[in-house]
């Protein structure tokens, strides 16, 4: 059986990651074991295990898709993990975070983002496994923006006309990367019809579900390139 | 007054000297570092000296050879400079000056003087004089008619408070009442205190203390009801015993101190003298060696923020030392004293001196504690931005286009 671990930030990336991976893979052919880390003081390390999803036998493709609480701990988790990865021969390990947020009182903005590169590899070990670091830009709400027909999925009166007009910006061309806070933007959209987006898992889920995943693994590559190491990293183990 | 500046030596002299400059203290302060860095002598140094000020502990032949460089600073900007030697015994030397000009001056040689206030003026004149060399001229000449100046550092040392979170914080020491009235010598600055503490709390301010504490061990996550002082049922205790008892939702009767658990009643304990010290003001700098020890990292992470918040209501400093990775995750890294161990010293680093390296980590993605596992203030961080990346391969954004 092949093995593959995924780090992300939080719920939300882990949904969406989760969905990503069953409708690549098809969920007969995967198992997806979900599971929250958190502490890592001197209590310890609480792993705290989430669900299964897929394959319940006969799969070759395993995935261990961990929601790491905090976009600062995703490179700290793979770096305390790593090693017991690989004694428990994963293949490719995957770390999944976005750039807003606050750190040290500041919050990050884009101009941040050639120092974050900069440090990408740093304290985490490199041989065998060479982990591919994904950056969500800004967040990963930029990668639903982009596939902007789910929009109408949400809600029927919600267009591509409508969504431009709302946000004075096009998403279907529009530098969806560049803008500073695309979950505003989608909750600015859904709420002119009664509706709202949330971080909350209810509210994500049904965005992350609204989604036309063909859109998202063959049409995004020039609107969201960022996303295409973790579908290539996902690519390369279904391979 | 408050503590700026701290510099120490022990064992003055000896193949064994051990030294930290530069200690610098803000408002908050969470001194970090590997075991055996020399985070709780960096506390103790600072009780120690705050108890000689205020005869706490007296200087014995036990004592080794230690000397104390303090600067301090008041609400009004008047900075103060205290500086202390010891040896066994015996002061050796001993230095007190305000806004840069000395008031009291013990060389190590020859004839110690002191500024004294004549009757009636502001003027000063010095006035030699020859003490004890087992006594502070600081505590002995103190008069607050002819050497006020004094009385701030003595205050000081007074209101300095030091708990070493990872010992029993008062769980095994109990109390006995009588009738009418609780008979407790408030041992001031005992970190054990917890009962007395209590209850002088309780008597100044019999809602405010109280409900104060069930507000703070509710958001640590227990469900506090009420919290008092009753009659301990432990088996064989003497008659009219007292215990502090906290009743939670859900369970039919109070628990006990003694049947808390550590890490409960640790919090609890610590709750009590800093709700003390919020509502009294009669605390200048709280110390806390290993906070959070025993607590699970939620828990460690509110109490960090709880204590936070007494120490800006009772205008005191707080400094926390731990290695606890949780602890050093939930505290942003302005707040860090770092300790490093070289030698026959403890290197400290912060904001002031590290800045680049402590502003540049924010963009490693990594968490606090990775700074000091990690040893980042020994990276190169001097590194072209745009070229020389130390990522070749992850180091390009992903460029898109329409």
């Amino acid at each position: 059986m092949k093995k593959m671990a995924i780090f992300v930030e939080g719920g939300t990336e882990l949904a969406f990651t989760e969905k990503l991976l069953l409708e690549i893979a098809g969920a007969k052919n995967i198992q997806v074991h979900k599971e929250k880390d958190r502490g890592g003081g001197k209590v310890g390390r609480y792993i705290t295990f989430i669900g299964k999803v897929g394959a319940q036998q006969d799969h070759h493709h395993y995935v261990l898709l961990v929601d790491c609480g905090g976009d600062d701990r995703v490179r700290s988790v793979i770096k305390d993990r790593y090693k017991s990865l690989c004694d428990e021969r994963y293949r490719v390990i995957v770390g999944l975070r976005d750039i807003r947020g606050e750190r040290e009182g500041r919050r990050m903005t884009y101009a941040d983002i050639p120092n974050m590169l900069k440090w990408m590899d740093y304290g985490v070990p490199m041989q065998p496994i060479r982990p591919t670091m994904v950056l969500a830009v800004m967040e990963i709400e930029a990668w639903f923006l982009a596939e902007h027909s789910h929009f109408s999925r949400v809600d029927s009166r919600l267009t591509l006309p409508q969504v431009t007009q709302i946000l004075g910006f096009d998403p279907s061309t529009g530098a969806v990367e560049e803008r500073p806070e695309p979950s505003n933007d989608l909750d600015t959209v859904y709420r002119t019809v009664g509706k709202a987006y949330e971080k909350v898992p209810a509210s994500t889920q049904a965005t992350i579900d609204a989604l036309d995943y063909n859109v998202v693994y063959l049409g995004l590559k020039s609107r969201t390139p960022n996303i295409f190491p973790l579908i290539d990293a996902i690519n390369e183990f279904l391979n | 007054m408050k503590l700026k500046l701290l510099s120490f030596i022990d064992y003055v002299g000896l193949p064994y000297e051990w030294k930290f400059n530069g200690l610098l203290l803000q408002d908050r302060n969470l001194v970090v570092g590997k075991n055996a860095s020399g985070k709780s002598r960096i506390l103790s140094s600072i009780n120690d000296l705050a108890s000689l000020l205020t005869k706490r502990v007296q200087l014995s032949a036990s004592a080794g050879a230690m000397s104390w460089e303090a600067d301090f600073a008041d609400e009004k900007g008047i900075t103060y400079k205290y500086e202390l030697k010891i040896n066994q015994s015996a002061v050796l030397s001993e230095k007190f000056s305000r806004d840069g000009l000395t008031l009291l001056n013990r060389p190590a040689d020859g004839v110690a003087t002191i500024q004294t206030k004549q009757p009636g003026t502001d003027a000063t004149q010095p006035m030699d004089f020859k003490i004890p060399n087992h006594e502070l001229a600081a505590v002995n000449k103190m008069d607050l008619i002819q050497t006020p100046f004094l009385e701030p550092l003595l205050k000081w040392g007074d209101e300095v408070f030091y708990y070493r979170f990872g010992t029993t914080m008062g769980q095994d020491r109990y109390g006995m009442a009588t009738p009418g009235q609780v008979n407790f010598d408030p041992l001031k600055h005992d970190e054990n205190s917890v009962m007395p503490k209590w209850i002088l709390g309780h008597q100044k301010y019999p809602d405010a203390f109280p409900n104060a504490l069930k507000d703070d061990m509710r958001r640590l996550g227990y469900e506090v009801e009420r919290v008092n002082l009753e009659k301990t049922t432990l088996l064989n205790a003497p008659e009219g015993m007292m215990t502090l008892t906290v009743k939670e939702k859900g369970l039919a009767r109070p628990t006990e101190q003694h049947f808390m658990s550590q890490g409960m009643f640790r919090a609890y304990s610590i709750l009590v003298h800093a709700n003390y010290f919020a509502l009294v003001r009669e605390c200048g700098c709280l110390l806390i060696d290993d906070i959070g020890e025993g607590l699970d990292f939620e828990r460690s992470c509110i109490l960090i923020d709880l204590l936070s918040e007494k120490a800006r209501a009772g205008k005191f400093q707080l400094v926390m030392s731990t290695n606890d990775r949780f602890i050093m995750n939930h505290v942003p890294l302005k707040d860090w004293t770092i300790v490093k161990r070289e030698s026959g010293q403890s290197r400290i680093y912060n904001y002031e001196n590290s800045k680049k390296h402590f502003d540049e980590f924010k963009f490693t993605g990594l968490n606090n504690f990775d700074f000091l596992a990690m040893d980042f203030l020994n990276e190169d961080i001097d590194l072209d931005d745009t070229e020389g990346s130390p990522n070749e391969e992850n180091g390009n954004l992903c460029r898109g286009g329409n």
